[in-house]
């Protein structure tokens, strides 16, 4: 997944409902001149590079609790063959951030639960590959790793996620030894 | 070291999790423990192993103490929703067994075990949970078995057995299963009190040995004796 760096403008709610979600190349008219095209065309690639590649853009509700906008994300082709597969990921990725409680937190684990059961550490792994750890909740930050150590043997990407964790937990203010107990 | 908190305070005071201990039968010298949390629907739950293939899930009473663990929002978040994973994914039950050397949790709460007769306490139940996700409250390796856990452990077994007769299982599994925890016995398995396993969950700094656990959990057995009369 690749975070585009734009400072996103204000996109109306009408924009964001025909567009969010859905691939750049389902756009009936993507270079208007729009915020979110604006958006694109001051990222660090361009929209024809995009559109000639296998990334898909999608527009992605902001994670903060008065937004009202959205930001954008492109999406490499591992990203769509794994929603394709598991079309839960979708969900969590747009809502990761916003996961905090009991309630919210549940599906996801429950779903990482049966990736765990059926032994399909491929599709754990590409799911915290995918991760970007900005975008997840401080509970999701340390649940994840959580319940996937056991596993970590059979995920590549494990290691990588949990240096990320620390940088990301220590740039929140929590101390990270006393957060991550047991996993450093 | 003293034990932080045992309160019998408002429940709507436990933040997400706490341990909860309790003596059911006033008139016995035995504790039960088990998690107290809140739920998907924020309703104030008790996790715990009740007996053999017994995971109840009920709702809170006042007839339990509960102490509030030494662990920060985050992680009390995180383990609350595993016990809510725990309850979904444990349906059929959880054994009950002497010993726990041959069973455990998976980090999403799956219980698994190595053999049909292995299984765990109501307090090895609670060690187990805090091990899985990497937040171990007892030393193990600190632990020895006591000459007075075989009286208990045999008791049990008694009772055991007289429960899985009257429920009607099968001679054969009654059989193996108690030549199981016999020889489980045998061969000095230890015991964790639930007054024991409370304390340590409720004490920083953990895992804790049987030593530092010893005076905290005297104090607490008092507690719990005091609010069940």
């Amino acid at each position: 997944m690749i975070a585009l760096d734009v400072n996103p403008e204000a996109v109306s709610s009408e924009e964001i409902s025909i567009r969010q979600n859905r691939p750049v190349s389902s756009w009936s008219s993507a270079l208007a001149d729009t915020p979110f095209e604006r958006g694109v065309r001051s990222a660090n690639c361009s929209f024809g590079d995009i559109s000639s590649s296998n990334v898909q853009i999608y527009l992605v509700p902001l994670p903060f609790k008065n937004g009202s906008g959205s930001y954008i994300i492109a999406f490499d082709e591992d990203y769509s063959h794994l929603v394709s597969r598991l079309p839960w990921v979708a969900d969590f990725f747009e809502n990761a951030s916003f996961a905090n409680d009991v309630a919210s937190l549940l599906p996801y684990y429950s779903h990482l639960n049966e990736l765990i059961v059926e032994k399909d550490f491929d599709s754990l792994d590409d799911i915290l590959n995918q991760i970007k750890v900005q975008q997840l909740s401080d509970v999701l930050l340390v649940g994840v790793l959580r319940l996937t150590y056991l596993s970590k043997a059979y995920l590549p990407s494990w290691s990588n996620l949990l240096k990320e964790v620390q940088y990301e937990i220590e740039r929140r203010g929590y101390e990270k030894d006393l957060i991550l107990s047991g996993l450093l | 070291m003293n034990v932080k908190s045992v309160h019998n305070s408002l429940i709507e005071d436990l933040g997400h999790i706490a341990v909860a201990i309790c003596r059911p039968d006033k008139n016995k010298n035995q504790q039960h423990i088990g998690f107290v949390y809140k739920d998907a629907d924020d309703n104030v739950r008790l996790l715990h192993l009740r007996w053999h293939y017994k995971l109840s899930n009920d709702e809170f009473s006042d007839e339990y103490l509960w102490l509030e663990l030494p662990i920060d929002p985050i992680n009390k978040i995180h383990l609350a929703t595993v016990c809510s994973l725990i309850v979904t994914s444990n349906v059929q039950g959880i054994p009950y067994s002497l010993g726990m050397g041959d069973s455990n949790f998976t980090e999403t709460g799956n219980f698994v075990a190595q053999n049909s007769y292995a299984g765990l306490t109501c307090a090895t139940f609670v060690m187990q949970v805090f091990d899985s996700q990497r937040l171990p409250i007892i030393d193990l390796d600190n632990w020895k078995h006591r000459k007075s856990d075989k009286k208990w452990q045999r008791q049990i077994l008694q009772q055991l057995e007289l429960w899985l007769k009257r429920n009607e299982y099968e001679k054969k599994y009654i059989d193996d299963y108690l030549a199981y925890q016999n020889r489980l016995i045998k061969a000095g398995c230890a015991r964790y009190k639930p007054e024991e396993v409370a304390a340590a969950s409720a004490m920083g700094s953990p895992p804790h040995g049987a030593e530092p656990v010893k005076k905290p959990a005297a104090q607490l057995l008092n507690d719990v004796i005091a609010h069940s009369t």
